[in-house]
């Protein structure tokens, strides 16, 4: 215990000294933490501007451009005279999508025949790319619907099958629910790194009691910056937490000791500051792709989805999906603790090297 | 003056490679990080997705969809359970990723002419498990409903111009290629600006032609890392590369040197090589995400979009993605290179003005550093 002591003193001592190790267990977490807050607290995906060509000019296709408007993720913020035109605003960056109602639209609602409106959607960003065409075609359906119930038509018969969309653990759809919680982890995960590197590389250790004292500073601010950051995501930006607090907290906390070990190995491995610090920061700013939060890991290819297994961040971001979102039993989680916990051995293959 | 340059740039070239830690960043680095990720996302789409069926009616008109969106590409039917219960266990075992319900009257419905109705319950934890599942489902509906009906009054007829196959890595990509030049630009820069630091070097060259030496031997590089990257690994994933060689070289030659001067400029604060790491390591999701690539610029505060815009890679990921995903021309673009090469002037002013506060003053060559 004294060891541990005298170790905890001397390296707070060493991070009061070194302003780049101090900035990245006080001053920088804090404003990674600021930044995401920030960004998450815009309004989602919202009023994205679009083009509409507008060819028929008559009533119904106003009607249909002033619906297309009402959306809630599309805003028709530009009028273009001709295809061309709605291109080279699509090209230029200032709209995603264009609308382009043909001259016959009218005639052929009013004759009976069926009128065709093109949606030409950019497709470069599939997030934009999923509101606008989800929107303008249900907008276009509702649309074309009125129509055939005044034609006298009845529901059945204009669509006989209708589908009720259900949508589990994320009902709003809201983006922001979903990345919080993993690019905040992110941030305390890369920080708990490079501290611990900072903390134990190219220095002889005598003993465990002193090496858990050089980290314990590490621990401790992380500990307390991932805290925090459990209370900006589930009260400041208020994505829904439906399972176990304890869990998510308990979860986090191994993440961090977990990413100590890890970092601890780099450190063992490699004998070099700057190397571990590479290599270390490399290994957990991969974490985030192949978690599967974003591209689902079941769709990787073997080798991948194998890779990603060796990333504690993957079995952490399972936790919070289950226990945040899906609102599983504390049990779901406890086989992925289990295997997060394994990464704690590690140290023991290299501690001779230390 | 010219002595100088090559002087200086000779060091520096000679710190890369022999530095250790710097040509692992600066060289190694980037190419690793391009292929990591790139693999990751190299399946673009999730094929199969699988899922599992409640079929109360048990008829053959339920049976028929079954079959139907089994066959769908985006759809597999792997389970077929007697409860809503049973299909969200499997949901929370991550066996399925959405269920699809079809109630007992289906079939009778059906036949009286009456509105079926059919449930997808979507799978939200995973965004594009629940796109897949959602727009599977919902196509195949709508190709049964068409079949039984009269044509629509209006019909929507829905064109991806491009990207057609919605592949995540075509889309995130570009712009996360274009941050790893950056970020480890950034860092390897930083760092060369530590061991400047730490062996007295400022003091003794002018700050001008410390600068462009080094704006030269760090754009030299990244012109060839950038080649790499850009051109090879472009083909070898099979991203899109519509623009024309000119307006990639209008938009990437501003680049490289905006953030090679804003490198310079931000590695005389470092007092140590790995002073870079610490500060900078943090800073790529930040930064992409600025650029408004991955999620739009509508979508989070417009104040922090303007801020964002102090960094390069907002201006060139937008700008590049526009290029050569959807083969905009050097006018569809100008205000980014023009933003571009604002940014050149003034990082390069800044640069210099950076490195001058560095000078010891001519007298002592070295200043306190940490070991």
């Amino acid at each position: 215990m004294r060891r541990f002591a005298t170790a905890f003193r001397v390296e707070l001592k060493r991070i009061v000294n070194d302003r780049a190790y101090l900035a990245i267990i006080t001053v920088l977490p804090a404003v990674a933490l600021l930044f995401f807050y920030c960004y998450f607290s815009g309004s989602g995906v919202e009023q994205l501007p679009i083009v509409v060509v507008d060819n028929s000019s008559s009533s119904l296709s106003e009607r249909l451009v002033n619906m297309i408007d009402a959306t809630r993720s599309v805003s028709v913020d530009y009028k273009a005279t001709d295809q061309s035109e709605a291109m080279a605003l699509i090209n230029s960056g200032k709209a995603y999508a264009a609308v382009v109602i043909p001259a016959d639209f009218e005639r052929n609602i009013l004759r009976g025949e069926q009128a065709v409106v093109a949606l030409y959607n950019s497709g470069a960003n599939i997030s934009t790319n999923g509101f606008i065409e989800k929107d303008i075609a249900t907008v276009v359906a509702t649309f074309s619907a009125g129509i055939e119930l005044n034609r006298g038509r009845t529901m059945a018969q204009i669509m006989p099958i209708r589908l009720n969309r259900r949508v589990l653990f994320n009902p709003y759809l809201n983006y922001g629910y979903y990345l919080a919680p993993c690019f905040m982890p992110m941030m305390v995960m890369i920080f708990t790194v490079l501290a611990t590197v900072m903390a134990t590389a190219e220095r002889r250790t005598e003993s465990l009691a002193q090496l858990m004292g050089r980290v314990a500073p590490t621990t401790i601010a992380m500990s307390i910056f991932a805290i925090l950051m459990l209370l900006i995501i589930f009260r400041a930006i208020g994505t829904p937490l439906r399972g176990s607090a304890t869990m998510i907290v308990a979860a986090t906390l191994l993440l961090i000791a977990v990413y100590q070990t890890v970092a601890l190995l780099f450190v063992g491995v490699t004998h070099s500051r700057h190397l571990a610090l590479s290599l270390g920061g490399g290994y957990s700013v991969v974490a985030f792709t192949l978690s599967g939060l974003t591209f689902p890991t079941m769709a990787m290819a073997l080798p991948l989805r194998a890779l990603s297994y060796l990333f504690p961040f993957t079995y952490y971001m399972e936790i919070v999906v289950d226990q945040a979102l899906r609102g599983a039993s504390w049990e779901v989680s406890m086989a992925r603790i289990g295997y997060m916990s394994l990464f704690l051995l590690l140290p023991a293959l290299i501690y001779r090297r230390l | 003056m010219i002595r100088q340059i090559i002087s200086i740039a000779g060091r520096e070239l000679r710190l890369i490679l022999k530095g250790g830690g710097v040509a692992l960043v600066m060289l190694l680095a980037p190419i690793i990080y391009a292929t990591i990720y790139s693999a990751g996302y190299a399946e673009q789409v999730a094929h199969k997705v699988p899922i599992a069926i409640i079929d109360h009616s048990d008829s053959h008109s339920s049976r028929q969809v079954a079959i139907l969106l089994d066959t769908a590409p985006e759809l597999e039917i792997k389970y077929s359970v007697a409860d809503i219960q049973c299909a969200k266990q499997l949901l929370l075992q991550r066996k399925i990723y959405g269920i699809v319900e079809i109630p007992s009257l289906y079939e009778r419905r059906l036949l009286r002419g009456e509105q079926a109705v059919i449930s997808v319950y979507c799978d939200a934890s995973y965004f594009l498990m629940y796109r897949q599942v959602f727009q599977g489902v919902a196509r195949v509906i709508s190709t049964i409903n068409s079949s039984k009906t009269e044509p629509q009054a209006v019909l929507c007829s829905s064109h991806t111009l491009f990207n057609p196959a919605l592949g995540y890595g075509t889309f995130i990509m570009p712009a996360v290629l274009l941050v790893i030049l950056q970020q480890t630009g950034l860092i390897a820069i930083g760092m060369l600006g530590g061991i400047w630091r730490q062996r007295g070097l400022y003091g003794k060259y002018s700050p001008l032609a410390v600068v462009v030496a080094k704006m030269v031997v760090y754009s030299a590089i990244y012109a060839l890392i950038a080649g790499y990257i850009l051109a090879l690994h472009y083909q070898i994933f099979g991203y899109p590369m519509r623009g024309s060689l000119l307006s990639v070289v209008a938009v990437v030659v501003p680049y490289i040197l905006s953030f090679s001067l804003l490198g310079i400029a931000l590695s005389t604060l470092f007092r140590r090589p790995e002073s870079a790491i610490l500060s900078l390591l943090w800073t790529s999701i930040p930064v992409l995400l600025l650029s408004g690539a991955s999620l739009p610029a509508e979508a989070f505060p417009r104040w922090l979009y303007i801020v964002g815009k102090v960094v390069p890679s907002s201006s060139a990921a937008g700008a590049y993605i526009r290029i050569e995903t959807m083969g905009a021309t050097i006018a569809e673009v100008r205000s980014e290179i023009m933003w571009l090469w604002a940014e050149v002037v003034i990082y390069g002013a800044l640069a210099v003005a950076a490195i001058k506060k560095r000078m010891p003053g001519r007298t002592t060559k070295s200043r306190t550093s940490y070991p």
